[in-house]
């Protein structure tokens, strides 16, 4: 993994969670329920925030625009490039280890 | 009449105070329709609770519907220059805000403080043409000089101001541990 890539790290919540349901095309509403979906409602991601982080996966090439629907144009999908997904599993990793430590120094 | 039109001036510094009043108009029956140059515009309908949010984006033909189509939750009621104005019947819970976490709230505020920047570097070039050496030109019009400079003076210290306002903004989110 370059240095580059690495420097991203740690993701924020709604960033690691958009590049997680990108592992499927959807566009940018369909990011919000996916999220929604997969956190039992716990985390919204709000409008704003998620277009400055789509912006900023996109300048990193951490996602790419899948398709564009000629008819509406309105609707982008996008999904994870190859260097998101390397990304992604480095966090993954990253956030086994902070559960490990947990276990093992309060034993919960 | 139907309408209503407001003149009422805010600062990005004031947007909570402004996020108030056009709350307390939408209780009022007053609705938000359109804005202007400290110019709000009002509909009259049945009073509501509604909360409104303003956003700060640099965007163009092309990527302005993209941006928009995000907001399905919420009511685009206009823009004016780079703001971006939306309001939605309030939930009382996370769903009332446009950024769910610090880190993009600050990115919001860092746009506004290079904007503010850049538009000021007319500004910051009379600084320096404000305080000459003592050339022939001056001496030439030296009245046309003075009123001159008082109006840089003034413009620069509304400048700062707004600069000052805005770092502090920043600055109270750096100290928030929340994500």
């Amino acid at each position: 993994m370059n240095k580059k890539l690495l420097a991203l790290s740690p993701l924020t919540e709604s960033t690691f969670y958009i590049l997680l349901v990108l592992s499927n095309p959807l566009h940018g509403y369909g990011i919000i329920k996916e999220v929604e979906v997969i956190t039992n409602d716990r985390l919204t991601l709000a409008a704003g925030t998620l277009y400055g982080v789509i912006q900023n996966l996109l300048k990193y090439e951490l996602i790419y625009l899948y398709d564009e629907d000629i008819k509406n144009k309105r609707k982008k999908e996008y999904q994870i490039t190859e260097k998101g997904a390397i990304l992604l599993g480095y966090e993954t990793k990253r956030l086994r280890e902070m559960v490990r430590n947990v276990r093992r120094i309060t034993n919960g | 009449m139907d309408r209503l039109i407001v003149k009422k001036v805010f600062f990005v510094w004031n947007s909570d105070k402004e996020k108030a009043w056009l709350e307390s108009m939408a209780r009022d029956g007053y609705i938000l329709e359109s804005l202007g140059l400290f110019k709000y515009i009002f509909r009259k309908s049945e009073p509501s609770d509604l909360v409104y949010e303003f956003d700060f984006q640099i965007l163009n033909k092309k990527t302005e519907p993209d941006y928009l189509e995000l907001f399905v939750d919420w009511n685009f009621v206009g823009k004016f220059g780079a703001w971006y104005y939306f309001s939605k019947i309030r939930e009382g819970n996370k769903k009332d805000l446009i950024y769910n976490d610090t880190r993009s709230k600050q990115q919001m505020i860092k746009k506004i403080l290079a904007f503010l920047l850049i538009i000021g570097f007319p500004l910051y070039y009379q600084i320096i043409i404000m305080f000459p050496n003592m050339d022939s030109s001056e001496f030439l019009f030296p009245r046309f000089y003075f009123f001159f400079r008082i109006i840089v003076i003034i413009v620069l210290m509304a400048h700062t101001y707004a600069l000052i306002n805005v770092l502090l903004i920043y600055r109270s989110l750096t100290k928030d541990i929340k994500e």
